[in-house]
């Protein structure tokens, strides 16, 4: 099969490789519609004027395609990796995604306030059925101290294993710093 | 099964294309065989091989798909677009005779696709094309659903490779479910794991540090 996302990087560069340095003069208003068959312009003109109005608006197809897929995947990551996002990936992010990052965090909270009754209910919690209360889980890189319900302080030490509750671990399994270990 | 979160937009169906759908994007830029039913004056840089200025009416030239749907009118004669070779009658024998021998891939990886899209220009063969690209479909639907289903931990390519793109994500939604069902009957289902996001960063930063 094809490479995804080499195809869309190529897409990409072809259409920005075709739009003009500098934007055209376009004097004329282009009509579009199908009623323009109705008034007086020469067969030719009409034409060519559907010619440019759609290769005026295909290029920026592909590129709101692109930013669109990209919002898409930040979106993905409030679900898979929380709502505060690492360094590394907000460096990648321009400050409308944050923004727009920031304002679907807000709308999803206030949705799950909304449900579940009083205190209401994270829905981006227990993703897969629950079989016990506490896990198994292996510390996969350091990450410093890490504290649990009870008060007790836990060290999580690059390749420590540790029996923990099981929703104190979900999302930091889910970002790669623990293993859930079964046996 | 993974978390679904990174949901993309997936192609229109019928003879809709959906406007961030990558494979629709992807699609319409297949070119087609079509002759301008009218001059296109100033417009000589459409077509590479010609040195003139303007487009002459009765011009043969390829086009892709988004551009000769921007120009097609049904009631003024600006463009007629002609069959790729796949939906002609010929092809549609063949289809008919047998359609899972067929190599849907090398025919145009999007068959389905750009010949649904073929429809919106009037070709008086449309009922025939429309109705070839539906038992091609049905004929060759089984043998995918089985393969997608008993493949379970193996290298799929030689099972793809004849398919076109709708048949893939056919087969790769098969292959999700297998692996999901699979999952349940070890037990695994509440097994918690790292997101696939987080794993295919995580490769990248090391493919850049190597690089």
């Amino acid at each position: 099969g094809k490479d995804r996302g080499k195809e869309r990087a190529d897409t990409i560069h072809q259409i920005q490789a075709q739009l003009p340095a500098e934007k055209p003069a376009l004097h004329l208003r282009l009509p579009v519609c199908d009623s323009l068959g109705s008034c007086a312009v020469p067969h030719q003109v009409h034409a060519a004027s559907r010619a440019l109005s759609t290769g005026v608006i295909k290029p920026s197809l592909s590129l709101s395609f692109h930013s669109y897929d990209r919002l898409l995947r930040i979106r993905a990551l409030r679900w898979e990796y929380g709502s505060v996002l690492p360094t590394t990936i907000r460096f990648h992010m321009c400050a409308e995604e944050m923004e727009w990052f920031n304002q679907y965090k807000k709308s999803l909270a206030t949705y799950m306030r909304s449900i579940g009754g009083e205190e209401g209910l994270d829905i981006t919690q227990d993703v897969k059925p629950p079989k016990s209360l506490y896990i198994e889980v292996r510390c996969l890189k350091d990450h410093g101290e890490f504290e649990i319900d009870d008060g007790t302080v836990i060290l999580l030490k690059k390749n420590s294993q540790h029996f923990l509750p099981r929703w104190k671990c979900e999302q930091l399994i889910r970002q790669g710093v623990l293993e859930h270990v079964i046996s | 099964m993974d978390l679904q979160s990174y949901m993309p937009v997936p192609p229109g169906i019928r003879m809709e294309e959906n406007f961030f759908s990558l494979d629709d994007i992807l699609l319409s830029h297949e070119r087609l065989p079509c002759r301008t039913e009218s001059a296109f004056p100033r417009l000589g840089f459409l077509e590479k091989s010609s040195e003139t200025r303007d487009i002459p009416e009765g011009t043969k030239m390829e086009m892709p798909l988004w551009l000769a749907k921007g120009l097609y009118e049904r009631k003024r004669q600006v463009l007629s677009v002609e069959l790729p070779k796949v939906y002609r009658e010929e092809w549609r024998t063949v289809f008919g005779a047998d359609p899972i021998v067929v190599d849907l891939h090398k025919m145009g990886p999007y068959y389905y696709g750009l010949g649904s899209q073929m429809l919106h220009f009037d070709s008086p063969e449309n009922p025939e094309i429309a109705n070839t690209i539906l038992q091609t479909f049905i004929g060759r639907f089984r043998r995918t659903m089985d393969s997608s289903q008993n493949a379970y931990n193996e290298d799929t390519s030689a099972l793809v490779e004849r398919l076109d793109c709708l048949e893939r994500s056919l087969f790769r939604a098969g292959q999700s479910g297998l692996n999901g069902f699979q999952l349940w009957e070890k037990g695994r289902s509440s097994h918690l794991t790292a997101s696939s996001l987080v794993i295919n960063y995580r490769k990248r930063k090391i493919a850049d540090l190597q690089a």
